[in-house]
């Protein structure tokens, strides 16, 4: 059976040409069974006033309401809310502008999975002029990256059930009313989807949020309170702290527990020139945890092949008199198994994997990316890792169009479409250089694959968190250099890229977290 | 050694640092072994896991083939019927190029007939005759 959209748009004096174009959009719906629930918020324009008369004269499935005074949106709101009759509700502003396929794209996801409660999709920005320009490929589902900004914003397509259950938009979050309410139901559901697929055109008219979010600063004072309270409510002991400039949140958990933590440094001992100076990797990496880390409940485990020159071995100990203990790797040079045997090494139940051409940057390296794995469904983290001379190396993995380091070479300064490198955020893996990991994860998933010696590791190993129904989290929180394939040769074999395809080919090549080219 | 029975501290010191030692030794090989185990027990669930992903691929790879095929299938057909279209327009162009080659004939035996024609004594007292007509004609133009 095909469900009733009811489509709430408040309307309060929009610009005459938007309101047709809105108007036009929802009247050129391939999917016909909707009901639209106009709240006029006593608009002085007697063009708008009119024009909605004659809409209720010429059309029974639109319904309307005048309201004798006005009040504001989130009032007329939920207004337009109590005439509502439909299974689902859309959410519709009256300067913006439906996809034609808009609602059939929706029921064709609910004829799909008829017990989803919440439905988002891409969407996209429209001058006055009709120019479609800031197409926004969402990610699917990604609670950690909604806590930093309304990312499924519209088209929002929510059961009307559940929107009365949580009750409805509140007042006192003026501008970021659609937030609040998403985030109150998602705390309530999980059967969410994404679709793919621009179906929203937001009007980007001189004072609208879709410009630039700096311009409605109430909005992003709501936001913030919203998020805070989702928290409270969620018994997330956390604040939340303003990305300036960017009126993004960054959320901050403090943590419960200080658990000991395995940082694992496989290594041979190779020195290179860092900064213009003959280095040790492996001990430069062990003096920049000891320097900066500001976490102090930690172990440093090195995995050394034999070969490893005893003088190193030895200024590691120096290094690192309490902290640290070497364990030798006997074997042909395997990756994975050098890992493995690390993390057999220890038992705390947490560890990072961290490469010897790194060097820790962040003083709460520790700190921050434990809060994340916190929530016992994130099997791993990864940090913001950089190049020697301050590029990004990699922002977490991102397999669009196929498998590499995400923004590698690129400005740190960016901001990435939609703010992507200044927020915390699911993604599809992170980097084997450095990345810390749930123990029983790691476990479940069987560790790093042996079948992968030098490359795609890292891949296959978050590939498998995620078939289990983990969380992978990347944080631009956490800075360390990488300085990238200083240690080991940068090559993958022939064997590693038919065995990854053959395990993972499915998904390889389609990034559902992270769609930007 | 009976647990219970008394002994004194100066021969059992060394028995219990002994022992000790031995059993330090024994749960270091017992560390090891686990360490071993926990490897092993790695290694088998990740190939375990990793057999699931690649069985799981296999009724993918082979829907993206059966599509490539039917795809493939559909291109042969159209080339197929791209073919067809050009055989026959060749056929067609063929005949043209046929009757023009007729034609080209017809054209040199009336050309040859006409030449014959001009050459004979009839055509030229014909011209003869006509001179003057054609004398006036071009003053005339």
């Amino acid at each position: 059976m095909q469900p009733l959209f009811s489509i709430i748009t408040p309307v309060y004096n929009p610009p005459h040409d938007a309101f047709e174009k809105c108007i036009e959009s929802v009247y050129a719906q391939e999917f016909t069974n909707w009901q639209w629930c106009l709240v006029d918020d006593k608009s002085s324009d007697p063009y708008v006033v009119a024009r909605i008369k004659e809409l209720q004269v010429l059309d029974s499935r639109v319904v309307v309401y005048f309201r004798s005074e006005n009040g504001g949106i989130i009032e007329a709101s939920n207004d337009a809310l109590s005439l509502a009759m439909g299974e689902f509700v859309v959410l519709l502003d009256n300067d913006d502008v439906l996809h034609a396929d808009a609602l059939a794209e929706v029921a064709a996801q609910i004829e799909l999975d008829p017990e989803i409660d919440y439905i988002y999709t891409d969407e996209d920005k429209v001058t006055v002029d009709g120019r479609h320009y800031d197409e926004f490929k969402k990610p699917k589902w990604s609670p950690e990256r909604l806590l930093a900004h309304n990312y499924c914003s519209h088209l929002s397509v929510i059961r009307r059930e559940l929107v009365n259950a949580v009750g409805r938009f509140r007042r006192g979050f003026e501008g970021s009313q659609d937030y609040d309410l998403i985030l109150r139901v998602v705390e309530k559901t999980s059967r969410i989807a994404h679709i793919p697929k621009v179906l929203y055109h937001w009007r980007s008219v001189p004072g609208s949020v879709s410009i630039a979010a700096d311009e409605k600063p109430y909005a992003f004072i709501s936001a913030t309170k919203a998020v805070t309270e989702h928290l409270q409510r969620k018994n997330i002991d956390a604040e939340v702290e303003e990305v300036k400039p960017y009126a993004i949140s960054r959320v901050k958990r403090r943590l419960k527990q200080s658990p000991r933590i395995s940082i694992i440094i496989p290594t041979c001992g190779t020195k290179k020139s860092l900064f213009g100076v003959d280095t040790c990797l492996v001990v430069n990496a062990v003096e920049s945890i000891e320097r900066k880390t500001s976490y102090k409940n930690y172990e440093i485990i090195v995995i050394a092949d034999t070969h490893t020159p005893p003088e190193i071995l030895s200024e590691l100990q120096r290094v690192s008199p309490l902290n640290l203990r070497i364990v030798n790797y006997e074997k042909e040079f395997n990756f994975s198994d050098k890992c493995n045997l690390g993390v057999v090494n220890s038992d705390t139940p947490f560890f990072v994997l961290l490469n010897d051409d790194t060097e820790v940057i962040s003083e709460d390296w520790l700190e921050i990316m434990l809060s994340y794995l916190q929530e016992p469904d994130v099997a791993a983290v990864g940090p913001m890792l950089l190049l020697e001379d301050g590029r990004i190396q990699s922002a977490g993995h991102s397999h669009t169009p196929d498998p590499h380091n995400f923004y590698n070479g690129r400005s740190i300064e960016e901001l990435g479409e939609l703010g992507i490198l200044k927020v915390a955020r699911e993604c599809t893996g992170v980097t084997g250089a450095c990345m810390m990991v749930r123990r029983n994860a790691y476990f479940e998933v069987g560790g790093m694959s042996k079948s992968f010696p030098l490359s795609f590791n890292d891949v296959d190993l978050s590939f498998k968190f995620l078939d289990r129904g983990y969380r992978i989290i990347w944080t631009p929180f956490v800075r360390l250099f990488h300085f990238e394939t200083a240690s080991r040769p940068n090559f993958s074999t022939q064997k590693e890229v038919e065995l990854v395809t053959n395990r993972w080919g499915n998904r390889i090549y389609s990034d559902e977290y992270c769609r930007i080219e | 050694m009976d647990s219970n029975s008394p002994v004194s501290p100066e021969t059992t010191q060394p028995d219990v640092a002994l022992e000790l030692a031995q059993v330090k030794h024994e749960l270091e090989l017992a560390e090891g072994k686990i360490m071993q185990l926990e490897l092993a027990l790695l290694q088998s669930r990740d190939f375990a896991i990793g057999a699931a992903a690649e069985a799981s691929e296999i009724p993918i790879i082979r829907a993206k083939f059966q599509n490539q095929f039917a795809e493939s299938e559909r291109q042969l057909a159209d080339a197929n019927e791209h073919i067809k279209s050009h055989v026959a327009h060749i056929a067609r162009l063929e005949k043209l190029v046929a009757d023009l080659l007729k034609l080209e004939r017809v054209n040199k035996d009336l050309r040859t007939q006409m030449n014959h024609l001009k050459i004979s004594v009839t055509w030229r007292v014909g011209r003869l005759i006509m001179l003057p007509i054609r004398i006036v004609k071009r003053i005339v133009k």
